[in-house]
């Protein structure tokens, strides 16, 4: 058993030492999850808000002037410029002055029939999502204007809607964003780590060496992945404490349901990088397949873009990705406070990327060097 | 002008000695491009949703099909109380609900303002507020089919410009573009210049008489070829496979992407004059600028809500301007009078890279 373990313990020390004396590996670890963890949160702020209105206005009567108080008062709109015709109004439009053109024909208060012609509005559709929620924003203050302007027409709209944001009642964009990008940062940095660590033996040839010490392939996939672990276990629950102390975010359920998955994930983002640094030959080409990986990631994971809105094989494609299963299972825990009776999808999911990648790096490692 | 041929060749050789490299790269953004291409929208799709009826309203399952209807959503569970419509959620098996009390049906019909309650997950408070807005719209629509009363569907004649379809792709093809060039052009450049330093070839070369800047700029050469060729590739995938249009002048969009492509190698060039080392390039660009690269571009986070020092970081961005001009090219159909100052900072940050460059190599390699 001591004999087992001999071998490991100096190839652990010198391994350790290389990432201690490695510059880039401290850039990667002190600087990179820094910007995530402090920058991304404050910067990603998807709400819809002061959206800015051009109003052409050919009514130009007290009514017109009502109903542009109206969608001033009504929080989401800022009326920022007047244009006395709709091609001088397309220009704001053009130089990105204005999101939206409201148009008032001359009477427009006259007609009150349900579909109503008075009015016109055209939107930027640039930003689509943005597009979508300003005309219905929209398209819901002037009802209400109407509904209060009209005689015939009950004052009050006709269904009393309250509406309820569980989880995140005050809507806040860190409490959603912190938890994927800890999520994140325990699989990019691995990656790249574990890469960079394996890559390197291979293009200072210093590979050749280690195959011929009584190290097998098995202790030097250990050896390689401990110390990258342990580094992105710590990295882990300092994104937890910066969550803590500068978010204000406390976890919902219970965070030892995280760490149960979290020693076997990172594990599974070791073994891909394995895979990564098997078909590469030098340090640029593994880093850029592992950059085209990171793309990929974290624009299929869900931080940014949610996977809900996806076409449905994108969605199904994506839940094969580590990173989108273990990013909802941090929200799941941290923001809804699942059990552990609710994971089991997650764990199945997980399951299902962890085999073929266990059994592809014992085959690429292990088994063909025999 | 003759030396600068000589080593654009010799990096020429040494691009077609390594053509997995190569291929990687041209393949890169080309892959990214499909993917992103079909993968990323933002419009609401099939979002599992539920309708809870807690008395016994006649209306919930016309309601339900009335909103499985709906290409935004699919109705898969059908709870029928409160606690396991919680449970529901709990698990994030249903994303929105809209929960009808016992006396919803009389109230309505008796025209006695009946209430309802709209329950979403709000841990995405963007998806949260476009699930709650459009079961409002379906409640409200349904329920003025049934009472016509008031103007709660009112139909203002609403035109979307320039994406009328409301596809995302107009947001993220030309961003994904943007960072995948802007990452690549600028992390094989200094790779180039950088492995030359590392095995002292670079130093050999100014020895033998050679001029550090021919030097440098005799393999920019190459990779701006290379570059235009990907940006020419990347431009007609996007037109002829994924269909997006091209309404303005295509020279305009070419200007475009040479002086994008000048100012990601100048950045590029920068990069290897600073430092020697081929893996803090490496770090150096896809961690350090990666990700203010992502986030500034402008597709994914809408840069108007962020705070006002990082606004004015944007800027600094290369890419968002190259991100701002291009949609205006494409989609827009802008002429030159429309992106004559996003050509400008292009302009003025290709010359302070270069300019910067050219200082350092001045002072460094005598």
């Amino acid at each position: 058993m001591k004999a087992w373990f001999y071998p490991l313990y100096w190839f652990l020390r010198k391994e350790c030492r290389q990432l201690y004396r490695n510059l880039d590996v401290r850039i990667l670890i002190v600087l990179f999850p820094n910007i995530i963890l402090l920058v991304v949160p404050f910067a990603a702020d998807y709400t819809v808000k002061d959206l800015r209105v051009v109003v052409v206005d050919h009514d130009r009567s007290a009514y017109s002037r009502a109903a542009c108080q109206r969608i001033e008062s009504s929080g989401y709109f800022l009326i920022t410029k007047t244009a006395p015709t709709i091609d001088e109004a397309e220009k704001f439009i053009k130089n990105e002055d204005a999101d939206m053109i409201l148009e008032i024909y001359h009477g427009f208060n006259q007609d009150r029939a349900g579909s109503y012609k008075g009015l016109s509005i055209q939107t930027d559709a640039m930003n689509a999502v943005k597009a979508a929620l300003a005309g219905t924003y929209m398209q819901g203050v002037l009802a209400d204007y109407f509904n209060t302007m009209t005689e015939a027409a009950p004052a009050l709209a006709q269904i009393d809607i309250k509406k309820a944001y569980w989880f995140n009642p005050s809507q806040n964009y860190p409490f959603f964003m912190v938890p994927g990008l800890i999520a994140y940062l325990v699989t990019i940095v691995p990656i790249y780590l574990t890469t960079i660590m394996l890559v390197r033996e291979k293009e200072n040839a210093t590979i050749g060496q280690l195959e011929l010490t009584p190290l097998g392939p098995f202790r030097y996939l250990i050896g390689k992945f401990f110390p990258v672990w342990v580094i992105t276990v710590v990295l882990f629950f300092y994104g937890l404490l910066i969550g803590y102390l500068i978010y204000g975010i406390v976890p919902k359920g219970n965070i030892a349901i995280v760490c149960l998955f979290l020693g076997p994930y990172v594990v599974i983002s070791q073994l891909m990088a394995a895979l990564i640094a098997y078909v590469s030959k030098t340090q640029l080409m593994a880093l850029l397949i592992a950059f085209f990986f990171m793309l990929n990631f974290i624009l299929l994971c869900g931080i940014f873009t949610p996977v809900s809105s996806m076409p449905t094989w994108a969605a199904k494609t994506a839940t094969l990705i580590p990173v989108t299963v273990f990013v909802e299972l941090c929200r799941a825990v941290m923001m809804r406070g699942t059990g552990l009776e609710g994971t089991g999808l997650i764990f199945r999911q997980l399951l299902m990327v962890f085999v073929p990648l266990f059994a592809l790096t014992w085959f690429c490692y292990v088994y063909k060097r025999k | 002008m003759n030396e600068l041929m000589i080593f654009a060749g010799k990096e020429w050789r040494h691009v077609l000695r390594d053509p997995v490299t190569l291929l990687i790269v041209l393949l890169l953004p080309v892959c990214a491009l499909f993917i992103f291409g079909y993968a990323l929208t933002n419009e609401l799709n099939e979002v599992p949703v539920t309708v809870v009826d807690l008395g016994n309203n006649q209306l919930d399952a016309e309601l339900l099909l009335k909103v499985n209807d709906s290409p935004y959503f699919e109705t898969k569970y059908f709870p029928y109380d409160l606690r396991t419509m919680e449970d529901l959620f709990l698990n994030g098996e249903l994303k929105g609900a809209i929960v009808l009390p016992p006396d919803f049906e009389t109230k309505l019909y008796k025209n006695a303002r009946p209430q309802a309650l709209i329950v979403t997950d709000g841990c995405d408070p963007n998806a949260a507020r476009q699930i709650s807005a459009y079961l409002e719209r379906l409640l409200l629509e349904y329920s003025n089919s049934l009472v016509p009363i008031g103007f709660s569907s009112l139909n203002i004649q609403n035109q979307m410009l320039y994406n009328p379809g409301l596809k995302s792709q107009f947001t993220f093809i030309p961003g994904v573009m943007a960072v995948v060039f802007m990452i690549i052009c600028s992390v094989i450049t200094a790779m180039a210049i950088v492995r030359e330093k590392e095995k002292g070839t670079l130093h050999m070369m100014v020895i033998a008489g050679a001029k550090p800047v021919y030097i440098y700029y005799g393999k920019a050469l190459v990779y701006v070829v290379i570059a235009l060729v990907m940006f020419i590739m990347i431009q007609a995938i996007s037109v002829m496979v994924i269909g997006l249009p091209f309404r303005g002048s295509v020279w305009l969009g070419f200007l475009m992407g040479i002086l994008f492509i000048a100012a990601s190698l100048s950045c590029g060039l920068m990069l290897a004059s600073l430092t020697s080392s081929q893996n803090t390039i490496l770090f150096l660009t896809l961690f350090v600028m990666i990700t203010p690269t992502m986030l500034c571009t402008g597709f994914i986070v809408p840069v108007e809500n962020m705070p006002i020092v990082l606004r004015w970081f944007c800027l600094l961005i290369p890419s968002r301007w190259f991100y701002i001009g291009m949609q205006r090219v494409m989609f827009q159909g802008q002429g030159l009078t429309g992106i004559w100052f996003q050509v400008m900072v292009l302009v003025a940050m290709t010359g302070a890279f270069t300019g910067f460059t050219l200082y350092k190599l001045k002072n460094s390699l005598k």
